[in-house]
């Protein structure tokens, strides 16, 4: 049982991290489609940090960097080229699946996977989830208790009256989708270094769309968000243990229905809670 | 200068800019550009068969390119192209493989009804959500290719697997059903459906440009309120706009199945539906865009394959690289009046 929980908690923190960050850059008035791409970027650096230096640190602090950087990439096309929000998601997503295969091919000769980490190069678990779990108590306290965090809320809402009041919502949302972009980067070290343990081609394997889908189920609240993971979190643990028990046999419920029923509930509930959700207004409008 | 021109000179402009960023990465990765450059000219033009295989690739990047330009016409995202592909090839194979003794022309009307019609479905749930309920359609459709994939390989697996292969794929149709290609390419899959595919645009472009429902779409994309007002139906629009995109993702079940690889294999597209999106982008959502687009990226995309023999430190995904960086640069709005 216990296992259970550790496994339920492990599967739902990268989505909790992507998807808290995505409550900041969606509250601000950018769509937020880019976290795969993210995800890959931030999964990467910190598996080949990590396993150069001898140093889980290193590789943490650089996935740090990469996540600035690929929100101020993002915050370039999106806030200063004026690319339209969803494509500049999408065309990062596919920049990030390629470039991070083909670094990863170009450093380790090896198309499939980065070195395994072990030893001085992998953090101690405790430690992790200790720096994660107040990584993320930070992201929704500002975001809730904050004036910054309520000025995020504002400048996706009703940018007008920011500026009215003095603050240009335009750096409001730069600084948000800089905050994505790192929770995003820290959801993918988490992916490499903590759970795998190296870095796999295309490891984020949609949990990018997935938590952009909890940010909605959440509506765009953090906390609400965090609920959607875990229940995420749920799901993509049943199914994993489904498949170790070997799901073919003929009483069992297939595997991949298990691994529809998250995007088939996603769905449900946005048919079904129209009206309740409700997107900010000036999301994607500019 | 004309409005076209204007255009035309800015995709210029976001090409070259896009194979130069693409380049330097390769540089900085240690790979000498003139070969990438080499060999993704070479890759088209080395021999009949590569020719064939350009063109072959043109087919269902163009298809998936029309599949987002239609309903991004109202300003609906169809990132759901992979999803509608996926049913419609799948569909196609079955229906073909359970009635195995149709004549061959009633077979091909059985398959295109089965693929387009399968996948036009799949793209109205996301369309029909949309109108009705609200629900953004880039999350519906997305969620929508998951559970594609994860149906048609459950189904697949299931009910029609091919036991004597080794990969989880049905088995091939007959092949009295096959539409064969044309012997100048040596074994390329491209054939008639190359003429196909361009009465598809032409009847596309005149549906655009002559048709009320072009009209419609286009007033509705650009002012929902007052298309509402002028009494235009802009739900029905939205559904029937996302119809028609996943009934053409659907027709590359078609080519797949009759003309490539005769069956529904799991996992066989190569991330057509995303492409599109480039495709459909690039192309500015005219008939002759798409297909130049087309063009660009079927080369792109073989060509990287191509590479992958080539060189020692590049695979293939480095076309993704280039096509992100294109597409980023193409809509990007900073200098358009």
């Amino acid at each position: 049982m216990i296992d259970f929980v550790i496994a339920v908690i492990g599967n739902a923190v990268p989505l909790i991290l992507a998807s808290v960050g995505a409550c900041y850059s969606e509250k601000s008035g950018i769509v937020d489609l880019g976290i795969e791409g993210k995800i890959l970027f931030g999964a990467f650096t910190a598996a080949a940090v990590s396993y150069s230096f001898q140093s889980p640190a290193a590789g943490w602090l650089a996935a740090t960097l990469v996540g600035i950087l690929a929100g101020l990439f993002l915050g370039g096309f999106t806030l200063y080229l004026k690319c339209n929000q969803v494509v500049a998601g999408m065309g990062f997503n596919l920049l990030g699946a390629g470039m991070t295969s083909v670094l990863c091919k170009a450093v380790y000769d090896d198309a499939a996977s980065s070195p395994f980490l072990e030893g001085a190069s992998k953090l101690n678990h405790h430690e992790s989830y200790f720096w994660i779990f107040i990584g993320i108590g930070v992201l929704v306290f500002v975001y809730h208790f904050s004036r910054f965090g309520l000025r995020i809320r504002a400048a996706g809402e009703n940018p007008e009256a920011l500026r009215v009041a003095g603050v240009n919502p335009t750096y409001l949302r730069w600084k948000a989708v800089v905050i994505s972009g790192i929770a995003s980067a820290w959801a993918g070290a988490f992916l490499s270094t903590e759970m795998a343990s190296m870095f796999v081609k295309n490891m984020s394997a949609g949990r990018g769309y997935i938590a952009l889908a909890a940010t909605i189920l959440g509506k765009w609240e953090p906390t609400r968000a965090i609920a959607a993971c875990f229940f995420f979190g749920l799901v993509d643990t049943i199914q994993i243990r489904l498949q170790g028990a070997g799901g073919s046999d003929g009483n069992q419920i297939p595997v991949q229905m298990i691994q529809m029923l998250p995007y088939i509930l996603t769905i449900a509930v946005l048919a079904i809670w129209v009206g309740r959700v409700r997107a900010p207004k000036n999301l994607g409008v500019d | 200068m004309t409005k076209r021109w204007v255009s035309i000179i800015e995709l210029l402009g976001a090409l070259i800019l896009g194979f130069t960023v693409s380049l330097i990465f390769c540089a900085v990765i240690g790979e000498s550009p003139s070969l990438v450059i080499q060999t993704f000219l070479g890759s088209v033009t080395n021999s009949a068969y590569d020719l064939g295989m350009w063109i072959y690739y043109m087919i269902p990047l163009a298809l998936a390119g029309l599949a987002v330009a239609i309903p991004f016409q109202l300003g609906l995202f169809n990132i759901g192209g992979e999803g509608q592909l996926v049913v419609g090839t799948f569909t196609c194979a079955v229906v073909l493989l359970h009635w195995q003794g149709m004549p061959r022309e009633l077979g091909w009307m059985a398959a295109f009804f089965a693929a387009t019609i399968s996948a036009g479905l799949w793209g109205t749930i996301a369309g029909w959500l949309k109108a009705w309920r609200g629900s953004h359609e880039v999350i519906v459709t997305i969620m929508l290719n998951f559970i594609a994939a994860a149906l048609t390989q459950y189904l697949t697996l299931e009910f029609f697997r091919d036991l004597n292969s080794q990969s989880l794929q049905t088995a091939e149709v007959s092949s009295h059903y096959w539409i064969h290609s044309f012997s100048v390419f040596e074994q390329a899959p491209a054939g008639p459906m190359v003429f196909a595919l361009l009465a598809l645009l032409l009847l596309f472009g005149g549906l655009q440009k002559f048709h009320v429902w072009g009209f419609e779409m286009k007033v509705a994309g650009l002012n929902p309120t007052a298309a509402r007002y002028a009494k235009i139906r802009v739900g029905r629009l939205q559904v029937l706009s996302m119809a028609l995109g996943g009934a053409c993702a659907g027709m590359i079940g078609l080519v797949e199945v009759l003309a490539n690889s005769k069956k529904f294999i799991v996992g066989f597209s190569p991330g057509y539906g995303f492409m599109g999106i480039a495709v459909a982008l690039l192309g500015r959502g005219r008939p002759f865009g798409i297909l130049l687009s087309a063009a660009l990226f079927s080369a792109l995309h073989y060509g990287s394959t191509q590479l992958e023999f080539q060189s020692e430190k590049l695979t293939q995904e480095v076309s993704w690289v280039i096509q992100a960086f294109i597409l980023l640069f193409a809509t990007a709005r900073r200098w358009r009046k």
